[in-house]
């Protein structure tokens, strides 16, 4: 398949140079950003949080990556706003916020802020970012990864319920999902290096290894190790697998 | 050509009788239907909160089976009469010497449909052959729990099974017409009418109209949209899964889920954004299917439309090499993490399934920029399921035997070909403004 050039693609190519060299004056040493807003986060490279009322969850989060922010979702009780769309936004739409920072998504769920009923324990994670990495299998089991600091005790039962008579287990994380996703979208910044913006590569959060897991053959040893310094163990580079479009 | 043994919905069954293959004015029917008949969705009589648009992009008076409850009673009721027709356990997933449908109707069974207006599964068999009454029972009893509201019926077709399998010989053996074995057509047995629809092209009109007068009503003839449907030189009505390409024979990506605009009803079909820019006119092999719109936002959103009001579509995806060729799409929802048995069908690597859903967030950053919010997945063999060529080929899983529920649509690779990426049905729909034919 050959390469067109899409002139759609510059602008956000531009946001891109733009909200990298941001980064790179803040972040230099690997530090994340604070996750409040900040009145001077526009003025220093950071953005303005969109406006995603009503919006659904999905493209809500989809939207605040494209604009390097953290989209962590709350489930609400709103019975003005259909399941599923956004309610509202914490920060508030339009507050400028510094690139990587976490904005709360809260979305009107289907039984208000209670888990649907059915939701398996793969779902009761990923509705629940502020207390779980992720889920995964092992050894024909599923792991549910927390967060540090999260009291398992509090969630047993919602747990027992996932689970539905199903083993699973337990397993806390030194890093939380939060501090994760930030590092991950910092990474898609791509100001590592010069030719950082033209390799390709796979990100994810790796509930099992607690870690954002960055996938690509095209990573110099310079690029490796600059990252494994910036980020330590909250970075887990895989150097043997490539990634791309197809 | 394959017959192929897929129950339509409703409204493809309308797209048909009003001349068209997909879509159609769903209440352009005769008031009264033989009881024989699987009703289409009466949508003038329904309110506006059942015909609102969901976040999930179904209309309302669809979630009942579109729902993940609807999903599960179907798979059982789907799983049920594949237990009542025992030969097609042993005929390698309809490409076996005798086809899925005549295997069924050997046994009685013409297939499946759903009535959106009783939120009815609906089998339908003829009660000389198939022991109705106990196939209704165990369908009953394997959907109890499962969906709330969800009926199952067991309804006698319009047609004798015995009728029905003299009407496929006729068509098996293209001896109707002197040019019946030259014709390009699409054929399958529709059980919401229990007719076989057939679709020529207008060249055949001369072979169509005899086999018209030849099966009288078992067959629902139309003219205008036929051809060679493989996946590689994918012919009107057009189906996802299909090799597609800029401009004539030159195939390098795979279309997705065929689906319908809902600013305009226009039909087409959903692809990997960064395979073609607006405007390219896009064919499969030598097939013309439309006009690539509505990429924006690349690359955080890999996705856009091929969409023509000329070519004619049906909700049906491209799943060879086999087990079977094509599915049916009959539903739309993400998968989560840790769901299995997904499947993607691209135009290289062909139907995998077996992948188990690692992560809802994954992104895939190249030269073009970062996409996020991808889905990720992979077999536990670490079997390659995702090469170049593949953008945009439907992730599905199967809710039936011969259905899909479309989960997202495939834009990368990681770890050479063994784990996909994908964007997900809802953000799909919800970005290109469409919904997934059913």
């Amino acid at each position: 398949m050959s390469h067109r050039i899409r002139t759609a693609a510059l602008p956000l190519l531009a946001a891109l140079l733009v909200a990298g060299c941001a980064a790179r004056t803040g972040d230099a040493d690997g530090d994340l950003v604070a996750d409040a807003p900040s009145p001077t986060a526009a003025a220093s490279g950071g953005r303005a949080v969109p406006d995603l009322h009503r919006v659904a969850a999905d493209d809500a989060m989809k939207r605040l990556a494209g604009q390097q922010l953290v989209g962590q979702a709350r489930y609400v009780a709103d019975a003005g706003t259909p399941p599923g769309l956004v309610v509202r936004t914490e920060p508030a739409a339009g507050a400028a916020v510094a690139a990587n920072s976490v904005v709360v998504v809260e979305i009107s769920g289907e039984g208000g802020a209670e888990d649907p009923a059915g939701v398996t324990l793969g779902e009761l994670a990923e509705r629940h970012p502020e207390a779980f990495v992720g889920t995964f299998i092992e050894a024909g089991k599923t792991v549910v990864a927390t967060n540090p600091g999260t009291k398992v005790a509090d969630w047993r039962a919602r747990l027992d319920k996932a689970a539905a008579g199903a083993k699973y287990e337990v397993r806390a994380c030194k890093h939380g999902w939060s501090e994760l996703a930030q590092v991950k979208s910092t990474l898609t910044i791509r100001d590592w290096s010069a030719d950082a913006s033209k390799i390709s590569f796979g990100l994810e959060i790796d509930a099992s290894r607690c870690a954002v897991k960055l996938s690509s053959t095209q990573l110099t040893d310079a690029d490796a190790k600059l990252l494994q310094d910036r980020y330590g163990d909250r970075l887990l580079l895989d150097r043997n697998s490539s990634a791309g479009r197809t | 050509m394959q017959l192929r043994n897929a129950s339509l919905s409703a409204f493809a069954v309308l797209g048909l009788a009003g001349g068209l293959l997909v879509g159609g004015a769903a209440d352009a029917v005769p008031a009264a239907l033989p009881a024989c008949v699987v009703a289409p969705p009466k949508i003038s009589s329904f309110s506006a909160a059942d015909r609102a648009l969901l976040p999930d992009q179904h209309l309302a008076f669809e979630q009942w089976i579109t729902g993940d409850a609807g999903q599960k009673a179907n798979a059982a009721v789907q799983d049920t009469i594949a237990k009542s027709v025992p030969e097609l356990a042993n005929n390698n997933d309809g490409k076996g010497p005798v086809s899925d449908t005549e295997l069924s109707l050997r046994r009685g069974i013409i297939g499946s449909a759903y009535d959106h207006n009783s939120h009815s599964i609906v089998v339908v068999a003829d009660g000389k052959v198939a022991d109705t009454a106990a196939l209704g029972a165990k369908a009953r009893s394997a959907s109890a729990g499962l969906a709330a509201g969800v009926q199952v019926d067991v309804r006698q077709g319009c047609s004798s099974a015995a009728d029905l399998l003299d009407a496929l010989g006729v068509i098996k053996r293209r001896d109707w017409h002197p040019q019946a074995k030259s014709a390009s057509f699409v054929s399958y047995l529709d059980a919401a009418t229990s007719t076989f629809q057939i679709s020529f092209d207008a060249a055949d009109k001369a072979v169509a109209e005899s086999l018209r007068a030849r099966l009288g009503s078992r067959v629902t003839v139309t003219l205008g949209g036929a051809g060679r449907t493989d996946r590689f030189n994918d012919g009107r009505p057009h189906f996802g899964g299909s090799a597609i390409g800029v401009g004539a024979n030159d195939n390098i990506c795979t279309s997705g889920f065929t689906v319908r605009r809902n600013s305009d009803g226009m039909r087409g079909e959903t692809t990997a954004g960064h395979c073609f820019n607006n405007g390219d006119a896009i064919y499969s092999g030598s097939k013309f299917h439309g006009t690539a719109t509505g990429e924006y936002d690349y690359p955080n959103y890999d996705m856009t439309l091929v969409l023509s009001n000329s070519e004619t579509w049906s909700p049906i995806i491209h799943v060879d090499p086999c087990c079977p060729d094509t599915r049916t799409q009959t539903g739309a929802a993400n998968p989560s993490v840790g769901t299995t048995g997904v499947c993607i069908s691209g135009m290289v690597s062909l139907s995998r399934c077996g992948i188990t859903i690692s992560s809802l967030d994954g992104n895939l950053c190249d030269q073009d920029g970062c996409t996020s919010g991808l889905i990720i997945g992979a077999r536990a063999d670490n079997g390659i399921i995702d090469q170049p060529g593949d953008s945009g080929a439907p992730v599905y899983t199967r809710p039936g035997s011969s259905t899909a529920t479309a989960r997202g649509g495939g834009i990368g690779q990681k770890n050479n070909g063994t784990i996909m990426c994908a964007e997900r049905i809802s953000n799909i729909t919800a970005h290109l403004g469409v919904t997934v034919l059913t």
